[in-house]
C-alpha cells in the first residue's frame, strides 16, 4: 500500500519545494545587507514564515557558501565564542541580481495567471 | 537525584544534567548519521552546535544554573529533525527513500498495551501493524513450531521498556522497512567500531602513562560488552527477520490451504519463502 501511496503527489512536496527555490533566493538577499550573522537570518525568515525549524538553514548557507555565494568570516563577539559572520561575495551579488529579476518575472506572471478568471 | 556534568560544546563549557545530556547526544547522534554521507556534514553538524550551545547560554544568562531536558527539548524542536533539514534538489527518488529511512525508530517492549511482555505491541508498533494480527501470528507460530517461544522470552529479556514518553516516540517512529533494520544494525556497528577504536586508544594511553590500570582494564570490558550487545542486536535482528518472514509464509499458507488455492508439497516449500521473499507482498505488509 505504501508504495502507492508514495506515488501519490503530496501537497507537502510541492510546497517544500516552491518555498525551497525562494530561500535561496530570500537567503542571499538578507545576506545583501553586509555582514549578518546566522541567528538574524533565522529571526527574519522565521518572521516571514519561510522557514518553520532552524536547522533548515545551516545545511543551506553551508551549500551555498560552497557554491562560491557567499563568504563569512569570524568574528569576535561580546557575548561568547568568536561568530562566523556571512556576506555576498562578488559571484554572489551578481547570483542574487539574476534571482531578483527572475523572481519579479515569475510573480509577474503568476499575478497575471491567477487574476484571469 | 541527577548528576550534573560538563560538556563541551561546539567549543564551549556547558552544564548540563545527566538526562538532559543523554536526549542532546542522542539527538546529535541522529544529525550527524543523517549528515554522514556529506561532504560538508560535519560543518554543518559544527554551526547547529554552535547555535544550540548559544540558545543554552541565553538559558544561563536567564539565571539556570544548568540546562536541564526541558531545555534541551526546546532547543531540539526549534532546530528541527534531521529530515527538516534536507535540502538535496534530487528528491522525487530520494523522497521515498527518506520516508521510510528515519533511523531513529527503536525496537521497544510496549508495557501499556501488553499481555505478558508487551512483546508483540511492541512489534507491531516497530512495523505499524496491528496489534493483533502480530499477536495471531506469534501464537500461531508458536502452536506450529514451537521456536517463537524461545524468541519471545529472548525479545522479553533485551528489548528494553518504552518508558518515557520519548521512548513510545520512538518506538512507534516512521514507517520501517528490512532495509532500515539492516541500515540501524550496519549503523550500530560502525558506532560500536569507532567505540571499540576510541576506548583502545584511551587503554594505550594510559598504559604509556603507567596510570591506574584497573581502569583501563574497565573501559576494555565496556568495549567488550559492547561488542557482546551487538552481536545480541544482530542475533535479535536475524530471529525478528525469520520470525516475520515466517509468519508471512505461515499465513500465506493457511490462507492458501484454507481457500484451497493451491496444493503446496513438502518438495516445493523450500522455495515456497524466497519467493514470497522477492514477491510485492513483503513490501505491501510493511
Amino acid at each position: 500500500m505504501y508504495i502507492y501511496l508514495h506515488n501519490l503527489m503530496k501537497i507537502e512536496n510541492t510546497q517544500s519545494q516552491m518555498r525551497k527555490g525562494v530561500l535561496e533566493y530570500c537567503i542571499l538577499t538578507l545576506t545583501s545587507s553586509g555582514e549578518v550573522y546566522a541567528s538574524d537570518i533565522i529571526t527574519h525568515l522565521k518572521e516571514a514564515k519561510l522557514i518553520v525549524v532552524e536547522g533548515t538553514l545551516y545545511p543551506l548557507l553551508t551549500r551555498l557558501k560552497n557554491a562560491g555565494l557567499l563568504k563569512y568570516e569570524w568574528k569576535e563577539s561580546d557575548q561568547g565564542p568568536p561568530r562566523k559572520y556571512y556576506s555576498l561575495t562578488e559571484e554572489g551579488i551578481k547570483f542574487n541580481k539574476q534571482l531578483a529579476d527572475t523572481w519579479t518575472e515569475l510573480s509577474n506572471s503568476v499575478n497575471q495567471l491567477t487574476n484571469v478568471k | 537525584m541527577n548528576k550534573i556534568i560538563q560538556i563541551n560544546l561546539a567549543g564551549q563549557a556547558v552544564s548540563i544534567d545527566e538526562k538532559a545530556y543523554q536526549s542532546l547526544s542522542y539527538y546529535l547522534q541522529t544529525l550527524e548519521n543523517h549528515f554522514a554521507n556529506t561532504i560538508d556534514g560535519q560543518e554543518i553538524l559544527t554551526d547547529i552546535e554552535a547555535r544550540i550551545a548559544e540558545l543554552f547560554f541565553g538559558k544561563i544568562r536567564k539565571g539556570n544554573t544548568f540546562i536541564n531536558e526541558k531545555d534541551v527539548a526546546e532547543a531540539t524542536q526549534l532546530m528541527g529533525s534531521a529530515a527538516d533539514m534536507d535540502i538535496d534538489d534530487e528528491t522525487d527518488t530520494k523522497q521515498s527513500q527518506r520516508t521510510t529511512s528515519t533511523n531513529n525508530k527503536k525496537l521497544y517492549r510496549d508495557t501499556d498495551d501488553r499481555v505478558l511482555g508487551g512483546v508483540c505491541s511492541g512489534i507491531s508498533a516497530y512495523f505499524g501493524m496491528d496489534t493483533s494480527v502480530v499477536r495471531i501470528i506469534a501464537v500461531l507460530l508458536i502452536i506450529f513450531t514451537g521456536i517463537p517461544l524461545i524468541a519471545y522470552f529472548v525479545f522479553w529479556a533485551i528489548l528494553p521498556e518504552a518508558s518515557t514518553p520519548e521512548d513510545r516516540s520512538r518506538m512507534k517512529g516512521g514507517n520501517t522497512t528490512i532495509n532500515d533494520i539492516v541500515n540501524n544494525v550496519r549503523q550500530e556497528a560502525t558506532d560500536v567500531a569507532r567505540n571499540v577504536k576510541n576506548e583502545a586508544s584511551n587503554v594505550a594511553d594510559r598504559i604509556k602513562k603507567n596510570s591506574n590500570f584497573s581502569k583501563s582494564a574497565k573501559s576494555l570490558t565496556s568495549g567488550i560488552e559492547q561488542i557482546i550487545k551487538l552481536f545480541a542486536k544482530f542475533f535479535g535482528a536475524g530471529v525478528l527477520i525469520c520470525l516475520v518472514t515466517a509468519g508471512i509464509a505461515l499465513t500465506v499458507f493457511l490462507l492458501a490451504n484454507a481457500t484451497g488455492g493451491f496444493q503446496v508439497n513438502t518438495g516445493d516449500s523450500g522455495t515456497l519463502i524466497p519467493s514470497i521473499l522477492k514477491s510485492p507482498t513483503l513490501n505491501w505488509i510493511f
